[in-house]
């Protein structure tokens, strides 16, 4: 358990510092800040002196390990905007993103999970054929077209709900729909499937030849069967999260580190993306932890088999 | 008034390829703490006519006749009336148990949630504990086979496990469908001796429902022999077994390994269940057919021991028989 433990550490170690170098890398290749920071307008000289003053005239190796050696340190750079630590510019946005996912997360899982479950219940019923067209809808449509159609109907046309900004809780009721209508659908999907596979268990068969009724029978031996397939979309339901936070943010210019994140890569404030995607990375690092660990807690195979090993 | 009197019942699945008629009409009695017998090869009926009469058929199946269980008819029942005798008055223990088990719930878990749904109501005194019904069933290590998933059992471990569970609500009938298919030889004969002992001490009923002659001829009373849907020939178990009349019983028989000569099999192939051509469905394989065979189901000849046969062998090199039907 315990080498399993380590093992599992070193790996996400060793994927964070890829992910470090690998977008430290790329974003000095593809662009040069003091282009789009200082400007073309200007002579070259000032481009020069701030390449200088921010250390981007060395080597870009030299670079690297000085940015390591700060990282090292709890340090994450500073922006090239006030010269404000990068931390700081990310974490006081960090509230805004993350209380837009959680209220996604729970509106995504109380409509996308019970769908799905009564979609499989009733299978081959108008329930059933109205579940998968609500839900291939909600995943055909990309996350931009459903909030510029929220926007249009409900911002600009009936006049119901703000559009931008994040000060009230009706701020969030558009991009919170936007977001969980795809995931949602894609949970919906994920859930009658697994359910429709559980239904068919020759267990289920006998809950009911131990006199369970239908409902309390799903609820009591299905659903946790259910839940362990459903495990695995969660990791992967928060990378489309995190992607569906930058797009939205965008589009309802809410105050986040999604929107944060394409105005930074805009502006080639370097230490701030690297600092959005070294949180990113360990968020998802921590994700898949997480649902390891998820495994073992609802499925006892897994988990004695590889704790016998 | 016997337990369980099945008449005229039928089932049939909705497929895409039209409805499979599973079940064409059979007539079944049983009587308390009888246990009956019932072969055939799969897809002869016998596993759908059970399932039908406790309503886990699933929502293809359709089903028509009655079934009175104790005088109620069961076909007629709602579900939610179903689903409280379900465990209580009638329970089913199935083919594979390790499948047939919740994988993510502990057998302690699944043992005590069938004593409270089945024995709830009781006080404390009189409501099984799971230790009793695990003993009862042979498991003598309670506390290390009630924390224990069913992944980590044996299959016998796991059937008599769940023999248990549909013991917590004392039914008067437990339906064994296939219960010793899955297991080995040793432990076929180990499941078979306690469902017997467990049917004498409770005073319950057992239907052993099996393919395997030499599973029934174990421990059953009588034998109910269902061949294309339909009981063909019934009776108790001795009888049938030393002077077989239907010539699909005989079929049977002969193709039993016993140790002497060869095996020999009956050719041809089982009737298709979406096949609706009249007369008795065994014909087209029968030696001893003829053109009435082919027209007209066979009417149940016969009392206590019966068969669906216009030719049924009890010529002269069977005189015993003959006698036997002569006095019944």
């Amino acid at each position: 358990m315990l080498v399993f433990a380590l093992r599992k550490v070193f790996r996400a170690l060793l994927t964070v510092m890829l992910l470090v170098t690998f977008t430290f890398f790329i974003l000095r290749l593809t662009g040069d800040p003091a282009t789009s920071m200082v400007g073309l307008d200007v002579p070259p000289e000032a481009r020069e002196a701030f390449r200088v003053k921010w250390g981007l005239d060395r080597p870009l190796w030299t670079q690297y390990l000085i940015y390591l050696e700060q990282l090292a340190q709890g340090d994450f750079g500073r922006s090239f905007v006030g010269a404000r630590p990068a931390w700081d510019v990310v974490a006081e946005r960090l509230p805004k993103t993350l209380s837009l996912m959680g209220a996604t997360t729970l509106v995504t899982l109380l409509i996308g999970i019970p769908l799905g479950v009564i979609a499989a219940v009733r299978r081959g019923t108008w329930v059933d054929r109205l579940a998968i067209g609500v839900s291939v809808a909600g995943l055909s449509l990309p996350n931009f077209v459903v909030g510029i159609l929220l926007i249009l109907l409900f911002g600009v046309g009936l006049m119901w709900l703000p559009t931008t900004g994040s000060d009230t809780a009706w701020h969030f009721i558009l991009p919170v729909v936007t977001m969980a209508t795809s995931e949602a659908a894609v949970f919906a999907r994920f859930a009658r499937s697994a359910m429709l596979d559980v239904l068919n268990q020759p267990y289920m068969r006998t809950a009911a030849a131990k006199g369970r009724d239908r409902a309390s029978a799903v609820v009591w031996h299905a659903l946790p069967n259910a839940a362990i397939p459903l495990v695995t979309v969660v990791a992967l339901y928060l990378g489309r999260l995190i992607v569906g936070a930058v797009v939205t943010e965008n589009v309802f210019a809410w105050p986040g580190v999604g929107s944060l994140l394409v105005l930074s890569v805009e502006h080639r404030d370097l230490a701030v993306v690297q600092t959005i995607v070294i949180l990113v990375g360990i968020t998802m690092v921590a994700a898949n932890l997480t649902v390891d660990i998820a495994y073992r807690w609802l499925d006892p195979r897994t988990a004695r088999r590889e704790g016998a090993g | 008034m016997p337990l369980l009197d099945i008449q005229d019942l039928r089932v049939s699945f909705d497929t895409a390829a039209g409805p499979a008629q599973a079940v064409r009409g059979v007539d079944l009695t049983l009587a308390r703490g009888e246990i009956l017998g019932v072969v055939g090869e799969s897809g002869s009926g016998k596993s759908a006519l059970f399932l039908a009469v406790l309503g886990l058929a699933g929502a293809r199946a359709r089903v028509s006749g009655q079934a009175f269980f104790d005088g109620a008819d069961l076909i007629d029942l709602s579900d939610r009336a179903l689903s409280r005798l379900r465990g209580r008055r009638l329970s089913m223990v199935f083919q594979d148990p390790a499948s047939s088990l919740n994988p993510v719930r502990s057998i302690g878990h699944q043992l005590k949630e069938a004593i409270r749904l089945n024995a709830g109501g009781l006080s404390h005194g009189e409501r099984p504990t799971p230790e009793a019904l695990l003993a009862e069933v042979g498991l003598s290590d309670p506390q290390r086979q009630l924390r224990a998933y069913p992944h980590e059992l044996s299959g016998g471990q796991n059937q008599r496990a769940m023999i248990a569970m549909m013991l917590a609500g004392n039914p008067d009938l437990l339906i064994a469908d296939e219960p010793t298919t899955a297991l080995d030889v040793t432990v076929q004969a180990q499941i078979l001796d306690l469902l017997q002992d467990i049917s004498r001490a409770r005073g319950m009923s057992v239907v052993l429902i099996s393919h395997d002659l030499g599973v029934v001829a174990q421990i059953c009373d009588r034998i109910a022999v269902m061949y294309g849907g339909m009981i063909v020939e019934s009776g108790p178990v001795e009888q049938v077994f030393d002077a077989p009349a239907h010539p699909y019983m005989r079929g049977l028989m002969a193709a039993r390994p016993n140790g002497a000569g060869r095996l020999q099999p009956i050719g041809g192939t089982v009737p298709s269940p979406f096949d609706s051509a009249p007369g008795c469905a065994f014909a087209p394989r029968c030696a001893r057919r003829s053109a009435r065979c082919s027209r007209e189901v066979p009417p149940a000849v016969g009392g206590q021991r019966w068969w669906r046969c216009f030719h049924p062998a009890l010529d002269a090199a069977d005189a015993k028989p003959l006698e036997e039907a002569a006095r019944l």
